[in-house]
């Protein structure tokens, strides 16, 4: 079992994330943007951070930043759908987070990344 | 050579003139003389020939008269002898009418006398004769018969006055021939006379004609000396003038209007070479300052005319009908090569722009016309014109009315640009932001998808996973995932095409690449479908996005089992290097690499309808039924052939298949090299 933090806009993704990270036994908590996710972290501690890459506000890269700024040790999963150019792996791996997920990803795509980034 | 001809003409013409006048003074004195003559002659005519003929008539019938009487005197036949008689008496009476005719005309009165007395004579005893024949006659009393009569007086009587009668008729017959003789005389004469008179005319007339002809050559002679030779000498002085030579001496000898002449020619001569001199210096002056101007003159037209012939821009020339009248040889040149244009040269403007290779915008053409008619300069306005099938110029016109010194309009002058350069550029560039703005639109759209795709792809996998195999919704969850992994393929697609980053570049061998990806294929393709592949490993390195080109490849392949479908077929993958001059490219000289890696993909499935081929590469053109294609790959595999610099050439055959080439340019050694280096 793994303390996961998924920041992630989308309600419904969000919950899609909750219900497959549940059912692989993980303890899964949500947070709906970059602000409340660093929130969350100052209030209990996450072995792995998953956001999602653009939000509003503080987006992926930013709160990845943040994240392993203040939590050297944390391991941050970046997932995206595309869009703006910002879709590469190069990307999102640059700003300091672990695995980078390209969305529709599958519950087994989503295990492996996890399994890869602890 | 005219001037001699002068002179000769102006001897022969005196020589004439002066025989003339000569040969017309001798004949008037002849025509005089002649006159004389013919004045005789018609003397003799109207006096001496009617008496000298009158004279000739008398002594015929004196004669006649003489001989006839006695015999009619004699005759026994006295009707005859009375016929006779009356004769003879009318021929005295007649010849006695023609004697005091002569008379009159003052013929010879001696010969007269003789000739009146002889025929008294004659007549008396004529008269006598018949008296004394007719007595015997009586006393007979039978008509005289010589040797009948009785009474001897009587014919003695007659006897003696017959030889009497015969006496006077020779007398008379005498008579008329001393007249025939006279007359004959007189005649012969009178020609002798006119004869020699004529004959000495003659002479004379010759004498004349001699003289005259001396004189004619003695005043050609003056005139050649005075005249012709003093003209001819000045004509030829004047040549040598002409001709250059300076020195004005007239060669003349003697004081006369002629040597004056020449005279005031030598020194008008004179005068000349002085002014010619003068002239010469200013001539030379101007001469200078002429080849100057002209020198700038030929200077700035061959610089004009340069302009004129190398200027991008090209010139025209209207004239007041709006008739093309002047243009550059350049636009000549594609002017000509209009099928419908052999006439260029005058051919109003309005028909050259409704020719059906030239299109202008209807507003465009309005405008222009309006410029035209209110004789206002004109500005860009543009115009295209078809020069072959596949090439197009895109041209534009500016011009300005020109009008003579009167202010008479005369036509347009103007230039016209090639600017399809430009609308090409502007056409890419506008298709470019099409595509750019289909990119975004598409990337847009693609990662909204994905976010709508995530939760129907975790959850339907998650349900399905928790779900027992013999639930009865487990087919249809099973469908929610297939389909949202449908979904997630076409996202991924439109994310690949809109991608407008640059390609992630790298070296590496393109043989093992196709080799790698088409061993991935070949476990996909059906076994109905044969795949021959036949790669050259010596093909070299490329650079560029491996993945990408791997997509590229598997794009055209999985057309190429599409197009084949569920028949049998086959599919052949060659690879190859080829120079630039052999890659299947309309114009080779967009090509910058020397070595170009050739992948050919041909099938022998359905092909592609001639019609659609130009649509292929549209984005989201598709002919797959819905579901089975995006209408994306076509479009990527040139999009991403055209971002490695390469060159997508399709052939294509309805039903009987397809050849797909996509040309690599291959990277240069060194070139792979400065990479490595970079790298390390």
């Amino acid at each position: 079992m793994v303390k996961i933090l998924v920041i992630e806009d989308d309600e419904a993704v969000r919950f899609a994330l909750m219900v497959a990270l549940q059912s692989m036994g993980h303890d899964v908590e949500f947070a709906c943007n970059g602000e409340e996710g660093i929130e969350k972290c100052q209030e209990k501690t996450f072995e792995l951070v998953i956001t999602d890459l653009i939000m509003p506000q503080k987006d992926g890269l930013e709160t990845t930043a943040d994240l392993k700024r203040k939590w050297p040790d944390i391991k941050v999963i970046l997932m995206s759908g595309g869009g703006k150019g910002i879709d590469t792996q190069e990307v999102a791996l640059n700003s300091g987070a672990t695995a980078f997920l390209s969305k529709p990803f599958t519950a087994r795509e989503l295990e492996d990344c996890i399994v890869f980034s602890l | 050579m005219e001037k001699k001809r002068i002179s000769i003409r102006l001897r022969l013409i005196g020589a004439f003139f002066f025989l003339a006048l000569a040969g017309s003074f001798s004949s008037l004195w002849d025509v005089s003389i002649l006159l004389q003559h013919e004045k005789r002659l018609a003397q003799l005519q109207t006096e001496n020939f009617p008496v000298l003929i009158a004279a000739y008539e008398v002594a015929r019938h004196g004669e006649s008269i003489a001989k006839g009487a006695s015999g009619v005197v004699l005759t026994n036949d006295k009707w005859a002898r009375i016929a006779f008689v009356n004769r003879i008496d009318d021929q005295f009476e007649w010849l006695e009418r023609q004697l005091k005719v002569l008379a009159d005309k003052g013929f010879d009165s001696t010969k007269l006398k003789r000739i009146e007395k002889n025929k008294v004579a004659l007549r008396k005893s004529y008269q006598d004769l018949t008296a004394a024949v007719d007595a015997l006659a009586q006393r007979d009393g039978h008509p005289f018969m010589i040797g009948s009569s009785q009474d001897n007086v009587l014919v003695q009587n007659v006897e003696r006055l017959l030889n009497v009668h015969k006496r006077d008729a020779e007398r008379m017959t005498d008579s008329m021939a001393e007249l025939a003789a006279f007359i004959s005389n007189e005649i012969k004469v009178l020609l002798t006379d006119t004869m020699i008179q004529i004959r000495k005319q003659i002479w004379i007339m010759a004498v004349y004609s001699l003289v005259a002809v001396l004189f004619a050559i003695l005043v050609g002679l003056y005139l050649d000396q005075n005249v012709s030779r003093r003209v001819v000498a000045i004509q030829r002085a004047m040549r040598k003038v002409v001709e250059g030579e300076k020195s004005g001496e007239i060669p003349c000898s003697g004081h006369n209007e002629i040597t004056d002449m020449g005279e005031a020619l030598g020194l008008f001569v004179e005068q000349l070479g002085e002014r010619e001199e003068n002239l010469q210096e200013l001539v030379s002056e101007r001469t200078q300052e002429l080849a100057f101007v002209n020198q700038n003159l030929r200077t700035s037209e061959r610089r004009l005319l340069n302009l004129f012939e190398v200027a991008s821009d090209w010139f025209w020339e209207l004239n007041k009908e709006f008739h093309i009248v002047k243009m550059s040889p350049h636009f000549l040149e594609v002017a000509r090569s209009l099928s419908y244009i052999n006439f260029i040269e005058d051919l109003s403007i309005f028909h050259f722009l409704h020719l059906p290779e030239v299109s202008v915008e209807e507003d465009a053409y309005k405008r222009f016309k309006e410029c035209l008619v209110s004789r206002t300069a004109y500005r860009q306005f543009e115009f295209s014109v078809k020069v072959t099938d596949s090439e197009t110029i895109f041209l534009q016109a500016s011009g300005l009315p020109f009008f003579d010194e009167h202010g008479q309009f005369m036509g347009y002058q103007g230039a016209i640009t090639d600017i399809t350069e430009y609308k090409q550029a502007e056409l890419e560039k506008r298709h470019t932001q099409k595509m750019l703005a289909l990119g975004n639109l598409a990337g847009g759209v693609a990662h909204s998808f994905n976010n709508i795709f995530q939760p129907i792809l975790l959850l339907s996998e998650v349900t399905l996973n928790e779900m027992p195999e013999n639930s009865p919704i487990h087919g249809r969850m099973q469908l929610f995932l297939d389909v949202s992994r449908r979904g997630r393929a076409l996202c991924n697609q439109i994310l690949l095409y809109s991608r407008q980053d640059e390609p992630n570049m790298e070296s590496f061998d393109i043989c093992r690449l196709l080799h790698t990806s088409l061993a991935l294929f070949e476990s996909s393709v059906p076994s109905t479908i044969r795949l021959d592949v036949n790669l050259d490993q010596q093909t070299g390195q490329i650079i560029g996005d491996a993945s990408q080109i791997e997509a590229m490849l598997l794009n055209i392949t999985s057309n190429a089992v599409d197009a084949i479908g569920e028949k049998s077929g086959q599919i052949t993958v060659c690879l190859s290097q080829v120079d630039r001059q052999d890659v299947d490219c309309d114009s080779s000289s967009d090509l910058v690499h020397d070595h170009y890696a050739k992948i050919s993909v041909s099938d022998n499935g359905s092909g592609i309808d001639s019609k659609i081929m130009s649509q292929i590469f549209d984005p989201f053109f598709t002919t797959k039924g819905l579901g089975r294609g995006t209408g994306l790959g076509l479009s990527m595999v040139n999009g991403i052939s055209m971002r490695h610099g390469g060159v997508l050439k399709v052939t294509s055959t309805l039903n009987e298949g397809s050849v797909f080439n996509v040309f690599l340019p291959i990277s240069s050694t060194s070139f792979v090299h400065d990479l490595k280096h970079k790298e390390r």
